[in-house]
Order: structure tokens, then C-alpha cells, then sequence
């Protein structure tokens, strides 16, 4: 059941959110339920950003393989369409 | 909309000999959720650090069957560059505008993932 929702994600934003919201509870580095309901003020400290993006500033460009072996090109989808990142592992 | 789930190197990988190993990280899911959410996550899949594109490959392939997910994956380069550039690791969530701007930045996970606050972003962003 909860997996099924994860199918929706391309092709409803609100299911696809929903289930990236189960996909946190799938994954164990993922943040769970409880977790997201604290405020910044009541999680514990969090690890340095070492970020080097910011709100406003042009998405970084990359060129990285998909499972098959393709090239997807993150400036692609530019003009074309809004992109949902999401970083992540399996454990 | 793209969605695309860029994997990176292992957050909790089983030959981890420090903190980060698979066994404690699941104790702390335990123990910040209770035992019934992190039983319901199932069982935990045990993967060694990746020492090649191909382990990398393997574990992205192991996570979208072991999920049953349909969303396309891309794989991080070994040198984890995008991963860096991103500040991806272990999890996170972006939101890129139409003009390729970065619209939402999500905080470094676990503690700073957060799909409800992304979705509320992605709506501002498409009304």
C-alpha cells in the first residue's frame, strides 16, 4: 500500500509528495514522521552545510547516469519543466 | 514536474566501523520513533560502501526494486561531485524552478528532511 503511492509521485505532485513522505519512513536515514513535525529549534544539532547552493542561484549543472547507463542532463529540463531533487541512499 | 532521485554514496553502509553503521542508525529510528514506525519500515538492507561506479549502481538498483519505485534515479560520480556541490549526502530535497534557479533548499537530513515543507514550496512554486 504505502509503496504504491510512491508510483503516483510522476504523475501527481500532491501523491507524489505523499509519498515522499512514506519514502522517509521507507529509508532509515530518511527522516520519520515525528521528525518533521519538530521545529528547527527543537531537532538536534545538524551536520555543517557544505552546501554551495543557495535560494536564487542557478541550480549547478550535472550530467549523470541513470540506471540504464543514459546521461541525464540537469540543464535539460531548463524552460521546460520545474525539477524535485531529491538526494538519498538506500540505507 | 521532474522528479529525479540522485543516489549517493551510502549513509549507513554495513562495513561502517564508526557511528554511521546500519545497526545504530536503526537504533536511533527506534529510538526517535518507537519501535512500530521503524518496524514498519521492514527490514534493513545491509550494503558495503561502494568502492565502484558499479557497487554504486548496484545498491541504486537494489533500493528501486527493494522500494518498488518508479521514479527515475541518476547515480552520483565516485568522487561524489554532485553530492558535494548539493550538499547532498545523506538525504536532502531540492526544489529547481522552471528558469533553473534553486527555489527550495531542504536542510541536510535526517533531521532536515522534510517532504511536507518541499511540498508547500512546490506549491508557492507552481501557483
Amino acid at each position: 500500500m504505502k509503496l504504491s503511492l510512491l508510483q503516483d509521485l510522476s504523475r501527481s505532485m500532491v501523491a507524489g509528495i505523499s509519498a515522499l513522505v512514506i519514502l522517509s519512513l521507507a529509508l532509515p536515514c530518511l527522516a520519520s514522521r515525528e521528525n518533521q513535525r519538530r521545529t528547527v529549534a527543537d531537532q538536534p544539532p545538524t551536520k555543517r552545510d557544505i552546501s554551495k547552493v543557495d535560494v536564487g542561484d542557478p541550480a549547478p549543472d550535472f550530467s549523470l547516469k541513470d540506471l540504464d547507463g543514459k546521461e541525464v542532463k540537469l540543464s535539460s529540463f531548463k524552460g521546460q519543466k520545474p525539477v524535485f531533487l531529491v538526494f538519498g541512499s538506500y540505507t | 514536474m521532474v522528479f529525479l532521485i540522485v543516489y549517493v554514496k551510502e549513509a549507513h553502509s554495513s562495513d561502517n566501523p564508526g557511528s554511521g553503521n546500519l545497526a545504530q542508525a536503526v537504533a536511533k529510528v527506534e529510538q526517535a520513533t518507537g519501535k512500530e514506525i521503524a518496524e514498519a519500515a521492514g527490514p534493513q538492507p545491509e550494503i558495503a560502501r561502494h568502492q565502484t561506479f558499479e557497487d554504486r549502481s548496484k545498491a541504486a538498483h537494489s533500493c528501486k526494486a527493494g522500494l518498488d519505485l518508479e521514479l527515475p534515479f541518476v547515480l552520483d560520480n565516485m568522487e561524489n561531485t554532485t553530492g558535494s556541490t548539493y550538499g547532498g549526502f545523506p538525504d536532502r530535497i531540492y526544489v529547481i524552478s522552471n528558469e533553473g534557479k534553486i527555489h527550495y533548499k531542504g536542510e541536510p537530513g535526517p533531521y532536515g528532511f522534510n517532504p511536507v515543507q518541499a511540498e508547500e514550496s512546490l506549491k508557492e512554486l507552481l501557483k
